[in-house]
């Protein structure tokens, strides 16, 4: 016979609140935040300015990938006469564009998750070790942010040219993985922190070595921050294009974004604008996409209940 | 379930391998960037299977102690001992003990039968066994139909529970428990009070318990070691500290409401109080005396109300009605001191509104004297 303890009473079903008459309203906000003060106005104008110019140009790039290429300009905001859905097809064979993307696939996931996992295992003991090296390393990292790509470019050339690795996609994954890891380390350093360390007190009495702490409970702990940090990576890796440009020469082992440049210039030419709206749909929905399925997840209060 | 009415079998999965006593020896804790020690020359001896409070008010160095027992924090001076073994520089894990945090620091990502068979699962126990044990802990704790929600989807009560059944569960040596109940209500802190302390008696487990509530402290201890400033005062029994305590900290510190201290002089062979007759000294109390003064430590059962003119004369400045008793809050005027003095009216029948003037008298056989320079006890 378990001991009934005084929290595991069954409850009696709750009852209608008494309070007011008339239709239930629910989720009244405090009088503090209902103020509507001309500044908030204002902001929330901006907002909503700015939300539907990106709203608009995103309706606008898609009715044009599925319009004629005469149409686009003589009707920009109308619906297609006719739905063209073979742009997609157009663009897609017309510059090999099923190369690039799987090049684009496998260097940005490869590029993304491993700067990640090394990210993370950088940011742990970073959040945690109150030692001046510490702090010495995390500022190196720092700094690493404030160093514009464009002043390094040639730098970075001659390195990886005494690598041999130019024109090689593996060249890119490096490039791609040093230049990424500044913002990784900074963001989950701050994550980590943000984490009790009772838990790891708890884990270390569980017999956990500093190890099994990071892998068994940070880790899925900081999971929200590890999925931000890789959703930012591979939005930004995936768009791309100025170390793709310098480091790839073969049309073999394009990235999509060095694909749609190179197909930009040929549709240009033969002003054939659907495909290329087409194109740039074809690099901007697989973001978009993750975006929404991802975002959420972002949301996800893991932490929650941990305490108290 | 309680251990009596289970099978051998099932009684053998939570059962404790053994127990051991606790000693700190001379255990000192100076915290980085500190010159003060948070805990300073600690020696207390916990014997097996003993209940032993930790009480003080914050800052005392009593989660100190425990979080030094518990390898949580380092040990700057002295040693730790749990049995035979110096603990003094052994990871948390070769210490045999299993620890309830305050606010129990459960893994929000793993489910309840999860967070009580980490342990477990970290130490490579099989799994069969893992489940039958976390089965029976969850079982004894009313825990069982809870086993696969998230900590994030339980009643404070129930968390409470699981934290609990996370230490159970490993049968350590020791059990080291900090306030576990100040985040619960007042209601369900007390049942899980008697609920801990009935645990701890079927387990028989050494446990370590701080607190800074001196009911928890007197209810659930077999001996309370009261800290202050990182210092021991005094460790005994419940009984024994609120009889006989040490010294003044002591005395206004355990029993509710506080003892009431008053100044007076050493008048030839007794402690004169103004507007009071005078206290005798015995012997070997004015031997112990380090100076002209004692401090007359007084209980609200030590004090009854008099007419005002007899006694020493106050003025009622509050009445505290507890429902089953009450007690009168008098501010007495003793030449040049004033002091609040918690009265118990026992009889319940006084017709007494604050602001009244009314008389005190103490009774001398029930007063506690302690040395007016070090504050210590004197000689009974």
């Amino acid at each position: 016979m378990a001991v009934q303890f005084a929290d595991q009473r069954t409850s009696e079903p709750r009852p209608r609140p008494r309070g007011g008459t008339g239709r239930l309203r629910r989720g009244t906000p405090a009088p503090l935040a209902r103020r509507r003060t001309p500044l908030r106005m204002l902001g929330m104008a901006a907002v909503w300015l700015w939300v539907l110019f990106n709203l608009a140009i995103f309706v606008w790039m898609l009715l044009s990938s599925l319009k004629s290429d005469g149409e686009v300009f003589a009707d920009p905001w109308g619906l297609p006469n006719v739905w063209r859905f073979d742009n997609y097809v157009r663009a897609w064979e017309g510059s090999d564009l099923g190369t690039a993307t799987l090049n684009s696939v496998f260097l940005v996931a490869a590029a993304s998750v491993f700067t990640v996992a090394i990210g993370a295992l950088a940011a742990y003991p970073l959040s945690r070790l109150q030692s001046r090296s510490s702090n010495v390393t995390l500022m190196y990292f720092v700094l690493g942010m404030g160093v514009p790509l464009q002043s390094i470019v040639v730098p970075a050339y001659i390195a990886m040219a005494g690598l041999n690795m130019t024109n090689t996609l593996g060249g890119l994954f490096l490039l791609y993985v040093g230049f990424s890891l500044p913002f990784t380390v900074f963001l989950l350093t701050g994550f980590f922190r943000t984490l009790p360390t009772r838990l790891e007190e708890a884990a270390a009495l569980d017999g956990c070595s500093a190890f099994r702490t990071f892998r068994s409970v940070m880790l899925p702990l900081a999971r929200p921050g590890i999925v931000t940090a890789l959703l930012l990576n591979v939005v930004s890796l995936w768009n791309e294009t100025l170390l793709a440009l310098i480091f790839i020469i073969d049309d073999g082992r394009q990235t999509l974004a060095l694909a749609i440049l190179g197909f930009y210039g040929t549709m240009l030419y033969n002003s054939a604008w659907g495909a290329l709206f087409a194109g740039v749909c074809i690099v901007v929905l697989p973001m978009l996409l993750l975006y929404l399925w991802l975002g959420k997840n972002i949301m996800d209060g893991m932490t929650l209940g941990a305490t108290k | 379930m309680s251990i009596d009415n289970m099978t051998d079998e099932v009684a053998a999965l939570i059962e404790p391998t053994g127990v051991d006593a606790v000693s700190f020896r001379g255990a000192t804790r100076y915290y980085p960037k500190s010159d003060v020690a948070a805990l300073d020359g600690f020696d207390l001896e916990v014997s097996a299977g003993e209940f032993m409070v930790l009480v003080g008010p914050s800052g005392s160095g009593k989660s100190t102690a425990l979080r030094m027992l518990a390898g949580l924090e380092g040990v700057d001076a002295g040693s730790i001992h749990i049995g035979d073994v110096d603990v003094t520089h052994l990871p948390p894990i070769q210490r045999d003990i299993a620890m309830v945090f305050q606010d129990y620091a459960l893994y929000p990502h793993m489910t309840v039968a999860e967070n009580i068979g980490f342990h477990l699962k970290v130490a490579k126990v099989s799994r069969a066994e893992i489940t039958a044990r976390v089965n029976v802990t969850a079982e004894m704790l009313g825990l069982t139909p809870y086993l696969g929600r998230r900590p994030a989807a339980l009643s404070g009560g129930q968390r409470q529970r699981v934290a609990m059944g996370r230490a159970i569960i490993r049968r350590p040596k020791v059990f080291l428990m900090d306030e576990p109940l100040s985040n619960l209500d007042a209601k369900l802190r007390t049942q899980t009070r008697n609920e801990i302390a009935r645990l701890q008696r079927d387990l028989g487990i050494t446990t370590i318990y701080v607190t800074h509530d001196q009911v928890e402290a007197m209810t659930m201890g077999d001996r309370v070691a009261v800290l202050r400033d990182g210092a021991l005062q005094q460790c005994d029994r419940p009984k024994r500290l609120y009889q006989r305590p040490a010294n003044t900290f002591v005395a206004t510190f355990m029993g509710t409401p506080s003892m009431a201290l008053l100044d007076a002089h050493l008048d030839g062979e007794a402690a004169a109080l103004p507007g009071h007759a005078p206290i005798a000294l015995t012997r070997e109390q004015r031997a112990a005396l380090t100076g002209g003064h004692v401090i007359v430590g007084v209980r609200p059962d030590a004090v009854s109300v008099v007419p005002a003119g007899q006694g020493i004369p106050g003025t009622v400045e509050v009445i505290e009605e507890l429902g089953n008793e009450s007690f009168l809050y008098v501010r007495a005027e003793l030449a040049g001191q004033s002091a609040t003095i918690a009265v118990q009216d026992r009889d319940g029948v006084m017709e007494i509104a604050p602001g009244a003037m009314v008389g005190l008298r103490v009774s001398p056989d029930m007063v506690h004297l302690f040395d007016g320079g070090t504050g210590l006890r004197l000689p009974d």
